[in-house]
């Protein structure tokens, strides 16, 4: 075994111990956070987590989904630190932001409907929901598309070079949002029932947001990005973290007593298995358009790139539209504004697709 | 022109112009079925009126007559008068539909008068119309008293009077509703 590992590791150029610690650090602390308090399946999740944080700041009225999230605080920072410190902090961007807006906006769209980011498809898959499987092949496929897309000449365009203020903008924000979480002024809210009031001592949220945003700045970690390098130039090496990923989440999963295999009685899930794949088709496809997943954004974003934030800003906005115009799917299913929703993301990736070419 | 010649270079751009053309025909189709009826509702309730009431940061006072159904159905379940809670519970269901405490009661005297299927189907509607229910945070919390209605389900669902049912197909869907809301998740 460790032979063959060795042989890999030598035929995969770019794979790094880095990566693979990523990977590892990502599957065991996101499966512990639901020990220490999160919610059930929900160790880490953008999309969930950018709509708590859109509820504390009063952008939607679910009382249910409030709470200032210290995990994707911590990412942010973590990046920023890790980026200042390594002297990787370099303010750009200027390419399409507006198209970084919208297909910010998509991706979410798209986990609402499945009920989760690639990040949390993995932590649902190892602890056993047999529901995220539908969506795991929605990903492949959406992932795959846009990188058939790329190769035939997509490009958002090149990011130029941006005044210091731009790109230090979106990790002040995050240290402003830790700042109201900690005070808690009047103005933002929290939820006293529900998801929103289920979630780990504040302090370790934010330490393992600041670890993971460390070491996915220093490895450039992404489940979106290890896929599209695979399919587009049959690069494993962050394939291979995102492989610890699953394989150290499973193990943990099972030693804290999380893995429930099943299709049935899986928390925060829906049994549309057809529009699990469309949710997870629209997050991949505009993942890959945008260079990468919610959480790769967030890494992208604290080490000042512009275009990231960008498409950040479209995530929160996504994630107080989801609720308040009905877009989010529940234990229930999927909402008829949410399925139109998807399709008219979908829609949008295509049509871009065509015609945004170099 | 050029554009338009582009778009058609390769088997991509043709299955891409295949796809939208196949969205815009699906989002048509949607609301055209949609307006018509065909669509079946996913939810158990009515999800624009769940919405309203996940929204209410502290929901208005009840009518005092419904109040006063409410207690009497309270009172009279303890006192295992079902028929009479039945009656209530759907006189108050006319008035407000998603009076989530009557859809409870009902349910409860449902199963004491040994309807597992209606039951089922009646608190799958109450915990829409109310997540506080299975809300382990909530002083309405009725999380105990689901989970062992569910553990009880799972060898009930499968005897034959019950499969032969014609609503059999929405108290499943009722039945993995509870077991999903019991699991926990963020939502």
């Amino acid at each position: 075994m460790l032979s063959w590992f060795k042989k890999y590791w030598q035929n995969t150029p770019g794979l790094n111990w880095m990566i693979i610690l990523t990977g590892m650090a990502f599957g065991i602390l996101g499966i512990l956070l639901v020990t220490w308090g999160n919610p059930t399946n929900t160790g880490i999740c953008a999309s969930c987590f950018l709509e708590g944080i859109a509820g504390a700041l009063g952008l939607h009225t679910n009382v249910r989904m409030m709470y200032l999230r210290p995990e994707l605080i911590g990412i942010v920072l973590g990046s920023f630190i890790l980026a200042l410190s390594t002297k990787g902090f370099s303010a750009r961007g200027g390419a399409s932001p507006l198209i970084s807006f919208t297909l910010g906006i998509f991706t979410i769209v798209g986990s609402a409907m499945f009920m989760g980011c690639p990040v949390k498809l993995v932590y649902r898959l190892t602890s056993g929901d047999l529901t995220t499987l539908a969506g795991v092949v929605g990903l492949l496929a959406g992932v795959w598309v846009g990188v058939r897309f790329m190769r035939e000449g997509f490009f958002l365009g090149d990011p130029g070079e941006q005044k210091t203020l731009n790109g230090l903008l979106l990790p002040i924000g995050a240290g402003v949002l830790l700042v109201f979480l900690l005070v808690k002024p009047g103005f933002i809210q929290f939820s006293t029932r529900g998801s929103g009031s289920i979630y780990a001592p504040w302090y370790i949220s934010l330490g393992v947001g600041l670890t993971l945003g460390g070491l996915a700045q220093r490895s450039r970690f992404c489940i979106v990005g290890g896929l599209r390098n695979f399919f587009l130039a049959k690069d494993k090496s962050l394939l291979t973290g995102v492989f610890f990923m699953i394989m150290f989440a499973f193990i943990t999963a099972l030693v804290t007593n999380q893995f429930n295999p099943g299709m049935f009685d899986q928390p925060g899930s829906h049994f549309d298995h057809i529009w699990n794949f469309w949710g997870m088709f629209l997050t991949g496809y505009a993942a890959v358009l945008l260079g990468g997943c919610p959480l790769r954004q967030m890494v992208l974003a604290g080490e000042g790139d512009v275009d990231a934030g960008t498409s950040i800003t479209g995530m929160l906005l996504a994630a107080a539209l989801v609720h308040n115009w009905g877009l989010a799917s529940s234990t229930a299913g999927p909402t008829f504004n949410g399925k139109i929703a998807v399709l008219i993301g979908i829609l949008f990736c295509l049509v871009l697709s065509l015609i945004h070419r170099e | 022109m050029e554009r338009v010649a582009f778009l058609w270079q390769s088997w991509l751009d043709k299955a891409a112009c295949a796809g939208v053309t196949a969205i815009i025909c699906s989002i048509i189709c949607m609301f055209y079925f949609r307006s018509t009826q065909v669509i079946e509702q996913r939810s158990l309730v009515n999800p624009v009126s769940v919405r309203e009431n996940i929204a209410a940061q502290k929901p208005p006072p009840r009518p005092p007559a419904i109040q006063a159904a409410l207690d009497k159905s309270k009172t009279l379940l303890e006192a295992k008068d079902y028929d009479q809670v039945i009656t209530l519970a759907e006189g108050v269901m006319a008035l407000d539909a998603k009076e989530s405490f009557a859809h409870l009661y009902l349910a409860r005297a449902y199963l004491a008068k040994g309807d597992m299927p209606k039951s089922i189907r009646t608190y799958a509607k109450a915990v829409e119309l109310n997540p506080d229910f299975v809300d382990r945070k909530s002083l309405d919390k009725i999380g105990p008293e689901l989970k062992v209605l569910v553990r009880s389900a799972v060898e009930e669902l499968k005897k034959d009077e019950i499969t032969k049912q014609p609503d059999y197909n929405d108290t499943l869907r009722a039945f993995y509703y509870l077991q999903r809301r019991l699991a926990g998740g963020c939502e």
